[in-house]
């Protein structure tokens, strides 16, 4: 128990995939101007994530390894993903119209997130069990909304902030991100 | 030809993939610690941009609507496969300094989005100019970017085991911020903002 | 063959078909797809897609959703864009099987406020007139000053709001206003104004005399309230608005009152060129 606690602190907050491993920068400068897309980016995510991982364990421990073809991880679980964005995006259109209008374009762009492609990559290379494998893609998640949401948060107010003209956009969000990121290597003090 | 060369020249500066677009940030500011990094990254990413612009350019007419994605992302895997087995038996050093960036790449917004936005639309030269343009663009950008980390981050500049130059402040006291994440973030920032000042890129 | 090549090709058909299968599955057992669904898909195809809020509906696409309900809607539309556009509307009227080829109510938005208020202090602050106007009612002498900041011209979806750096004031342009009237609510001094297109002239000024602030006049064209302009329309173009002490051009009548813009004093009456 104590070591899922770990493996979800350090998913969400030491190593989190945006600010220490460089994945999922894409969508965290894309979507992060809205808080309220933000979140349902965030939320979109774990569910893939969780979904992709559980899958590709699957796959990689009862498919590929007996077989000795684990260098095909990279093509199985590629498309493992797509398949599951389709899914969701699927279910979403049919059962809650308004959701799926206000995620947009955001829905399929999932499947080009290098987080949700680098979490499984993770999963299966750090050699982590069924049950420690859901608890690091979830906590992998968590810190991805989490990150995502402060960054929006902070970027509304940027909005109105007098910004040099070089500045505007994307350089200024580096910068928060930058200090973002040096405040949660805080964080490497907790386990 | 003028059209083949302004498509080589467009991926390089006015619409640098790194810099201007802003796509491909993850590999390039993972990567960028040291200039060893950048040239391998940059070699991975060269071979699987032209060859992938290449077999979508040949197949645009073959190819149904709907399966359009799937398609291009498999072709894609398939080469990054080829390139990641490939740097595990020839450069085995590289491919371990790389990490998951190498597979990584099948994800590379760059490579996506040029098939989708470019090649499946266009003929064949143009489509190899624009991979090559493209990625000599990304190439640039991230040499540099991985000079600067080098060179304030450990202070002296090795490019594959030959040491070039070592300054003489920064060897023995480096700032090695500018090795961890946090350095990338500041180097691409003051860089993209320096840019735009000088008038060498718009903003988009 | 090759074991190996055998057993990839193998895997992945079998991944593959997998895939396929939760695919068919998934669009098997999920509730049906909403059919209106379908139709508003195609509607919001032919809608301008600015999602300026014109309608009364949060975006195009929920218009579109109203007008998959009930297409008798769009032929009193207030989506000016898509009035506006003779070859869009053609085809959303063949898909539709509608004859939409009657005209409906356009609007602009006017500002009124010619800017030319002398600067009280200078002001160093959240670049935004919301929140300068609430610092003093505004750096400008007249307390119901346009202060340029733009926030009206942020919200635009058509870009019709330019702000002149000199006087500091918001200028609309008529020829590209769509009427959605998204800037009203962001001005804080409620300077702007939906009126119908066909209006031939308005007021630049708003100068509220009953709300005004010791010291704090009106500029040099502002309104004096001398109401030569209600005396000089013969046919009653022109009546005066007690409560605002300011003349009034009623919007349902929308006649040319070239008579009272020659009278004003102040010639603070400006046209609308169109």
């Amino acid at each position: 128990m104590d070591n899922l606690f770990a493996i979800f602190i350090s998913m969400a907050l030491i190593n989190n995939l945006v600010l220490s491993k460089f994945l999922g920068l894409c969508p965290f400068f894309g979507v992060s101007k809205k808080l309220s897309n933000a979140i349902s980016m965030g939320l979109a995510v774990i569910m893939v994530m969780m979904a992709a991982s559980i899958v590709s364990w699957f796959l990689y421990f009862h498919l590929l390894i007996p077989f000795g073809i684990g260098y095909m991880s990279t093509v199985i679980f590629i498309l493992v993903i797509a398949s599951l964005v389709q899914i969701l995006e699927l279910t979403i259109r049919r059962t809650n119209v308004t959701l799926y209008n206000s995620l947009g374009i955001y829905l399929p762009l999932i499947t080009t997130n290098c987080a949700v492609l680098g979490i499984t990559f993770i999963n299966v290379r750090t050699g982590y069990n069924l049950i420690e494998t859901i608890v690091s893609a979830l906590g992998a998640g968590v810190g991805f909304t989490l990150v995502l949401a402060i960054m929006s948060g902070i970027r509304e107010r940027l909005e109105l902030a007098d910004i040099p003209e070089s500045f505007k956009g994307i350089p200024v969000a580096f910068l928060v991100a930058m200090m973002l990121g040096i405040c949660f290597i805080a964080f490497s003090g907790m386990v | 030809m003028k059209a083949i060369i302004e498509n080589l020249m467009n991926g390089i500066i006015k619409s640098n993939p790194v810099l201007v677009l802003l796509l491909g940030l993850c590999p390039t500011l993972a990567v960028s610690t040291s200039i060893d990094n950048a040239f391998g990254m940059t070699a991975a990413v060269l071979f699987v941009l032209i060859s992938s612009n290449i077999i979508v350019s040949l197949i645009r007419k073959f190819t149904p609507e709907r399966v359009r994605i799937p398609v291009f992302i498999v072709i894609i895997a398939t080469l990054v496969t080829i390139v990641d087995l490939s740097m595990q038996a020839f450069l085995p050093a590289l491919s371990k300094s790389l990490g998951i960036f190498i597979p990584l790449i099948v994800v590379n917004c760059i490579i996506l989005g040029r098939a989708e936005a470019f090649a499946s639309k266009n003929k064949l030269p143009n489509s190899i100019m624009d991979a090559l343009g493209m990625g000599i663009g990304f190439g640039i950008a991230i040499t540099i970017i991985s000079f600067f980390r080098q060179v304030i981050g450990t202070g002296d500049l090795t490019i594959f085991d030959i040491k070039i130059l070592q300054v003489p402040g920064l060897i023995d006291n480096p700032m090695s911020i500018f090795i961890l994440p946090m350095g990338a973030f500041l180097v691409v920032s003051i860089l993209i903002a320096t840019l735009r000042y000088t008038g060498v890129i718009n903003s988009g | 063959m090759d074991s190996n090549a055998l057993i990839i090709i193998i895997s992945l058909t079998l991944v593959g078909l997998g895939c396929g299968i939760a695919i068919f599955l998934a669009n098997r057992f999920l509730p049906e797809e909403d059919k209106q669904l379908k139709k508003t898909e195609e509607i919001s195809k032919y809608l301008p897609g600015a999602n300026c809020g014109a309608c009364g509906q949060p975006g195009c696409f929920a218009y579109a959703g109203e007008v998959a309900k009930n297409s008798d809607i769009l032929k009193k539309s207030p989506c000016m864009q898509l009035m506006n556009d003779e070859k869009k509307l053609k085809e959303l009227s063949e898909y539709l099987g509608l004859d939409l080829s009657g005209s409906s109510t356009k609007k602009i938005a006017v500002v009124h406020c010619s800017g030319d208020s002398e600067i009280l202090f200078e002001y160093k602050g959240i670049n935004s007139c919301k929140s300068a106007s609430l610092l003093s009612a505004g750096y400008k002498k007249c307390p119901f000053g346009c202060l340029g900041f733009g926030d009206c011209a942020a919200v635009c979806p058509v870009n019709a709001i330019s702000i002149d750096q000199k006087k500091k004031v918001a200028v609309v342009d008529p020829k590209k206003c769509i009427g959605c009237g998204l800037c009203v609510n962001e001005c804080p001094f409620q300077l702007i104004e939906i009126i119908p297109a066909e209006m031939p002239q308005y007021l630049a000024c708003n100068y509220l005399s009953k709300k005004n602030i010791p010291n704090r006049e009106r500029c040099s064209i502002g309104c004096i309230h001398c109401r030569l302009c209600v005396k000089a329309s013969e046919k009653g173009e022109v009546t005066w608005d007690e409560q605002k002490d300011l003349p009034y051009f009623d919007p349902e009548k929308c006649v040319s009152a070239s008579a009272a813009i020659d009278k004003c004093p102040k010639k603070v009456i400006f046209p609308i060129n169109k």
